[in-house]
C-alpha cells in the first residue's frame, strides 16, 4: 500500500499542478481589475468556484480508470439529459440558453460535457483499439460526438461545439485513425459548414458577421469588427511593460466587452504589457507541455487518449481565445481555461487537470 | 498493442508536439508584433478613441426693447437629414419619420431615393421632434420595449434666430443667416456683444461615447453665450410710428419713408421706422432694397427744416428775432440763381418784410437766404457742424452716413444762400431729428443713441457709455427758436400738426431731390418732411417724419405733418401728458428761468 502511494506521489506532476495554480491566481488578479466596480464580488465567486473545482479535481484524480470505464455510459447518458434539460428549461442570457440555475449559481452543462466526451471517446477508442481503422469505428465515434455537439450548437454555443470537434480530431489522431479518414472527415466538415452557411438560420447572423469582420475588421469597425480592433488596441497600447495594474484606460472605459470572461487577455496585455502577456502564455505552455508529456508517458491507452483529449481542449481554448484578442482567430465565445471568470468553465478545467494528475500518477500499469 | 500501432502513436505524438509548438510560436510572434513592433501605433490609436470632441451649443444674445420685450431671440431648433448611403429600407424609414415628425412619407421616400449623400428632410423644426428622432423607433422585442436607431437618419441641432415683433424696427435690428452670421443692422454692428461661441470640449469617453463625469477634459474652445442687448426702442412707440407711416404710405405711395422718434433729453431713439417694410424672420424673401435703414443711411437735402439751424445761428449770434432781414416778393435773383418762395394765402405776392420769426413761421426761402448771407459761410458752417450734421451720429447703427456739405470757401454766394434754406446740403433724417432734439433740449445736444445697455438672461447688467452732451446754442436762443416753431404750428405752414390743448413746435420741409446723375434738381421729385417736438414747453419727444418722393402732393404740410400729428397725439396719451388748461400762452411765460421775448 505504501509502495503504491509513494509511487503515486512520485508520479504526481508538480509542474502541471503549480502552473495550473499560478494561472488560477493570475486569473483572479486579472478579474479583480477587469470587473471594475464589482471586483470583490467577482473574485470572491471565482475563489468559491476554485474550491469546488479543486474538490472536483481531487475526486477526478482519485478515481481509477476502471471506474471511468464502468461509468462512461452512464456519464454520457446523464450529460445528454442535462443538455436537453438546458434547452427546455435553461436560463437565457445574451441570446443563448446555456445555463441551469442552482440557487445563486448558474451551471453550464456544456462545460461538463467536454470532459465527459473526452472520457467517453477515450474509452470508446481504447476498446476498439484493434479495429481502430474500420469505417464503423470512425462513424460511431462521430455519432457519439454529434449528439451532444448538436445539442450544444442549438443553444447556440458555436465555441463549445467547435471545441468538441477539436477534441475529436486530436483524440482520433492520437488513437491512430488513418489519415485518409481524418481527411475525409475534414472534407465532410467543410461541406457541412458550407451548407450550414448557405441554409439561413443555421449559422446566426452575428456569427457570420464575426467571421466577416475577422477577415476584414475595418469594414464595420463599430459593429462586429469592434471587438477585434478594440482588443488589439488595448493589447498594443500596453507596450512592453504595460500601463500598470488597474491603470488600463481601455479596460476602465469598457472599450472591450466581456472583459472579465472571454476578453480577459486584453486586460493582461494592456495593464501588464508584453511581460505579463508572455508570462501568461509561458504558464499555459508549461501546463500543456506537461500534459503532452503525461500523454507520451502513459502506458494505458485510455489514459493516453484522455490526456490527448484534455490537451486538445486546452490547446484549442488557449489558442482560439488569445488568438481572437490578437486578431489571428475569429471571435468565438470560448473562455481562457483556468483564467476567465466563470464557474462551470473553471470547475471543468480543474477537473480536467485533476484527471490529468490521476492519469499521471497511474502512468505505469500496475502488475501484481 | 502491436508494435506498428506503437510506432504510429509515437509518430503522432511528435506531430502533436510540433503543432503545439507552432501554435504557441504564432501567439508569441503575434504578441511581439502587436506589443513591441506596432506599440506606438496602437497607443496613439488608443489615445485617439478615448477622446471625443463634444460641441456645446450656445445661444446668440437676445435683443430687447426698453421695456424688456424681446425683439430678437435665438431658439433651439433642429434639422433632420438622411445619409442615403446608410439608409437601409427607404419606405420603412420614410414611414417611421413621418410617424415621428409628421409630413408625407411619400415626400421623404422621394427625397431619400432621389438624393445622394446627405439629403435634408426637414429644416428648423421643433427640437423636441429632433430628440424623438434621435431616440429612435420604439420596437418591442421579446416582450421588452426599446428604442432602435433609424439607420441613416441624423439630427443636427442648431439655433434659429427669431424676431418676435416681426417687421417692427426690422431695419434697425437687421438679421442673421442660417449659420447665425449677422448680415445687417444692430445684429451686425453689435456682433461682438451678441455673438456666441459654441464650445468644443475634448472629453474622455467610454466605449459608447458617453462622457466620463469625473474624468479629465480639455477645453478647446470655451463655450460662451452671447450677451443680451437692450435697445432704447420702445416697441409701443415703434408700433405707433409704423402705423402712422403705413397710413402715409397708403395715401401717397412714396418711394421710401421713415419716422424717427427721439427723447430729446437723453438722445434715446424711441422708435425708428422705415418703409418699405420687411420681415427679418424671412429677410431673404424680400428685396435687398427693403433692408436699407434709410433714416440713418440715406442722405437727402433737408430743405426748409434746415432753416431752423440758420435761424438758430442768427439767434445765437445776437440777431433780434424781429429785425427785418429782407423783403420777399416771391422771387429774387441772387448771383446767377433765381430764388423762389412757394407762396400760399395770404402771401400770394411774397412774404413782405421778413424777420426770423417769419422765416420759420411761413418758411420763407428768400428770408433764410438773406440771413445766411448775413451770417457768412464760415459761421453757418460752424453751426451745421455744431449740430452734428457733418459727422456720423455714432448712435449704434451700421452704415451711418455723414452729412454732405462742401468746405465753406467753396460755397460761393449762391451756395451760401441755398444752404440757408436747406438745399445744397445733404443729411440723414436721423441728423435732422437730432437737430430738433437739440433745440427741444434747450440748445444742448445729446447725440442720439439706439443701445441702452448690455446684460444677460433678459436682465440689463451694464449701461453703455453715454455720449457727452454739448451745448450748441444758448438756452435763450433755443427758447426763442422754440417759440417760433410753436408759431409755425399755431398759425404757419405747420398748422396740420396742431393738436388742441398742447403746445407743439415743428417745421415743415418740402425739398427738391438733386439729380444724382448730374447737376440740378429732378422735376416732380420732392422729399416732404415734418420735424417737431411736443410738448413744446417741456419736450418729451422729438418726431421726424421724412417721406421720399410722395405722389399726389409734395408738401411737408400735407404729406408729413398729419403723420407727425397722429404720432404726437398718441404719444401724448401714451406718456399720460395732460393738455394745458389755456392755449394762448407763450412757452416762455411758463418756462422758469427764461426771459420774456417781448
Amino acid at each position: 500500500m505504501h509502495v503504491i502511494e509513494r509511487r503515486y506521489i512520485r508520479n504526481f506532476d508538480f509542474a502541471l499542478a503549480l502552473s495550473a495554480a499560478a494561472i488560477l491566481a493570475f486569473g483572479c488578479v486579472a478579474i479583480y481589475s477587469a470587473a471594475g466596480t464589482r471586483a470583490v464580488h467577482y473574485v470572491e465567486r471565482q475563489l468559491i468556484y476554485s474550491l469546488v473545482g479543486v474538490i472536483g479535481a481531487v475526486l477526478a484524480a482519485s478515481l481509477d480508470l476502471e471506474m471511468y470505464q464502468r461509468y462512461a455510459g452512464k456519464l454520457y447518458g446523464w450529460t445528454i439529459i442535462l443538455l436537453i434539460i438546458v434547452l427546455r428549461f435553461g436560463h437565457q442570457s445574451k441570446g443563448a440558453i446555456r445555463w441551469i440555475g442552482i440557487g445563486p449559481f448558474q451551471f453550464q452543462p456544456s462545460e461538463l460535457a467536454k470532459v465527459v466526451i473526452i472520457i467517453c471517446l477515450a474509452i470508446f477508442f481504447a476498446t476498439r483499439q484493434d479495429e481502430i481503422n474500420r469505417l464503423k469505428t470512425v462513424v460511431l465515434s462521430l455519432l457519439y460526438l454529434a449528439i451532444p455537439m448538436l445539442l450544444i450548437f442549438k443553444q447556440p454555443d458555436l465555441g463549445t461545439s467547435l471545441t468538441l470537434v477539436a477534441i475529436w480530431v486530436v483524440m482520433a489522431f492520437v488513437a491512430g485513425i488513418d489519415a485518409k479518414y481524418l481527411l475525409a472527415v475534414g472534407l465532410f466538415a467543410v461541406l457541412l459548414g458550407l451548407a450550414a452557411w448557405c441554409v439561413p438560420g443555421v449559422i446566426k447572423d452575428y456569427q457570420k458577421a464575426r467571421l466577416a469582420s475577422f477577415i476584414n475588421p475595418s469594414a464595420d469597425p463599430l459593429g462586429s469588427g469592434y471587438h477585434v480592433i478594440q482588443s488589439r488596441i488595448a493589447i498594443g497600447s500596453g507596450r512592453f511593460s504595460g500601463k500598470g495594474y488597474l491603470k488600463g484606460t481601455q479596460r476602465k472605459l469598457r472599450f472591450i466587452p466581456e472583459q472579465h470572461t472571454d476578453f480577459i487577455f486584453t486586460v493582461v496585455g494592456e495593464e501588464m504589457g508584453f511581460v505579463g502577456a508572455v508570462g501568461l502564455v509561458a504558464l499555459y505552455f508549461t501546463l500543456l507541455w506537461r500534459a503532452l508529456n503525461i500523454m507520451a508517458a502513459v502506458e494505458d491507452v485510455r489514459g493516453r487518449l484522455m490526456s490527448a483529449g484534455i490537451t486538445g481542449m486546452f490547446l484549442f481554448h488557449v489558442f482560439v481565445n488569445i488568438g481572437m484578442t490578437l486578431g489571428i482567430m475569429p471571435v468565438t465565445g470560448v473562455p481562457l481555461p483556468l483564467f476567465s471568470y466563470g464557474g462551470s468553465s473553471l470547475v471543468s478545467a480543474l477537473i480536467s487537470v485533476g484527471l490529468l494528475e490521476g492519469i499521471s500518477m497511474r502512468r505505469h500499469k500496475i502488475s501484481f | 498493442m502491436g508494435s506498428r500501432t506503437r510506432e504510429v502513436v509515437k509518430k503522432r505524438s511528435a506531430w502533436l508536439m510540433l503543432g503545439f509548438l507552432c501554435l504557441f510560436a504564432a501567439i508569441s510572434g503575434r504578441l511581439v508584433f502587436i506589443q513591441l513592433c506596432r506599440a506606438d501605433e496602437y497607443a496613439k490609436w488608443a489615445e485617439k478613441i478615448r477622446w471625443a470632441k463634444i460641441r456645446t451649443l450656445t445661444a446668440r444674445g437676445s435683443i430687447y426693447d426698453s421695456n424688456g420685450h424681446p425683439l430678437a431671440v435665438s431658439i433651439r431648433t433642429c434639422s433632420i437629414f438622411a445619409n442615403t448611403r446608410e439608409v437601409q429600407n427607404v419606405s420603412l424609414t420614410a414611414h417611421r419619420l413621418s410617424a415621428l415628425i409628421g409630413g408625407d412619407p411619400k415626400n421623404y421616400r422621394k427625397k431619400i431615393s432621389e438624393g445622394r449623400g446627405i439629403v435634408w428632410l426637414a429644416k428648423k423644426i421643433d427640437p423636441r421632434l429632433g430628440d424623438q428622432v434621435k431616440r429612435g423607433w420604439l420596437v418591442e422585442k421579446d416582450g421588452r420595449k426599446r428604442y432602435e436607431r433609424i439607420p441613416g437618419i441624423g439630427v443636427w441641432f442648431h439655433r434659429k434666430r427669431v424676431y418676435p415683433a416681426g417687421p417692427a424696427a426690422a431695419q434697425v435690428l437687421g438679421f442673421t443667416n442660417i449659420n447665425g452670421r449677422p448680415l445687417a443692422g444692430i445684429e451686425w454692428k453689435f456682433n461682438d456683444i451678441l455673438a456666441n461661441q459654441d464650445g468644443e470640449i475634448l472629453a474622455e469617453v467610454d466605449a459608447r461615447g458617453r462622457i466620463i463625469p469625473e474624468a479629465e477634459r480639455r477645453v478647446l474652445i470655451e463655450p460662451r453665450d452671447g450677451k443680451d442687448l437692450f435697445l432704447t426702442i420702445d416697441l409701443n412707440v415703434q408700433h405707433i410710428a409704423e402705423r402712422a407711416l403705413t397710413r402715409v404710405v397708403k395715401k401717397f405711395q412714396p418711394e421710401s419713408a421713415c419716422v424717427v422718434v427721439m427723447d430729446p433729453r437723453t438722445g434715446e431713439i424711441l422708435a425708428l421706422a422705415n418703409f418699405p417694410f420687411f420681415d427679418p424672420n424671412s429677410a431673404l424673401k424680400f428685396p435687398q432694397s427693403t433692408w436699407v435703414n434709410h433714416a440713418v443711411a440715406s442722405l437727402y437735402e433737408p430743405g426748409s427744416t434746415l432753416k431752423a439751424i440758420t435761424v438758430a445761428a442768427g439767434l445765437n449770434e445776437g440777431i433780434s428775432p424781429s429785425s427785418v432781414l429782407a423783403r420777399c416778393t416771391g422771387r429774387e435773383k441772387i448771383g446767377k440763381n433765381n430764388l423762389r418762395c412757394s407762396l400760399h394765402q395770404p402771401f400770394l405776392h411774397g412774404h413782405g418784410s421778413v424777420d426770423m420769426q417769419k422765416i420759420i413761421k411761413y418758411s420763407c426761402n428768400i428770408g433764410a437766404a438773406h440771413l445766411a448771407l448775413r451770417l457768412g459761410s464760415e459761421k453757418l458752417r460752424h453751426y451745421e457742424e455744431a449740430f452734428g450734421l457733418l459727422e456720423k451720429p455714432k448712435s449704434g447703427f451700421s452704415l451711418e452716413a455723414v452729412g454732405y456739405l462742401p468746405k465753406a470757401d467753396r460755397w460761393g454766394t449762391v451756395g451760401l444762400a441755398n444752404i440757408g434754406f436747406g438745399q445744397g446740403i445733404a443729411v440723414t433724417p436721423l441728423h435732422m431729428a437730432s437737430v430738433y432734439a437739440t433745440i427741444a433740449n434747450g440748445g444742448v445736444r445729446v447725440p442720439p443713441t439706439i443701445v441702452r445697455g448690455t446684460g444677460s438672461h433678459g436682465k440689463m447688467m451694464a449701461r453703455l457709455k453715454k455720449p457727452k452732451p454739448q451745448r450748441v446754442i444758448s438756452r435763450l436762443a433755443a427758447a426763442k427758436l422754440t417759440e417760433m416753431l410753436i408759431q409755425c404750428v399755431e398759425g404757419g405752414t405747420g398748422k396740420n400738426a396742431k393738436i388742441e390743448g398742447y403746445l407743439i413746435a415743428g417745421k415743415t420741409g418740402s425739398a427738391q431731390v438733386a439729380d444724382s446723375g448730374g447737376r440740378g434738381y429732378l422735376p416732380n421729385a420732392f422729399v416732404a418732411s415734418f420735424i417737431g417736438f411736443a410738448p413744446a414747453d417741456n419736450p418729451r419727444f422729438t418726431i421726424a417724419v421724412v417721406v421720399n418722393r410722395p405722389h399726389g402732393s409734395h408738401f411737408g404740410a400735407t404729406v408729413a405733418a398729419p403723420a407727425f400729428r397722429e404720432i404726437a397725439q398718441k404719444l401724448l396719451w401714451y406718456y399720460h401728458i395732460p393738455p394745458q388748461p389755456s392755449n394762448g400762452g407763450s412757452v416762455h411765460e411758463k418756462k422758469r428761468g427764461s426771459k420774456s421775448l417781448a
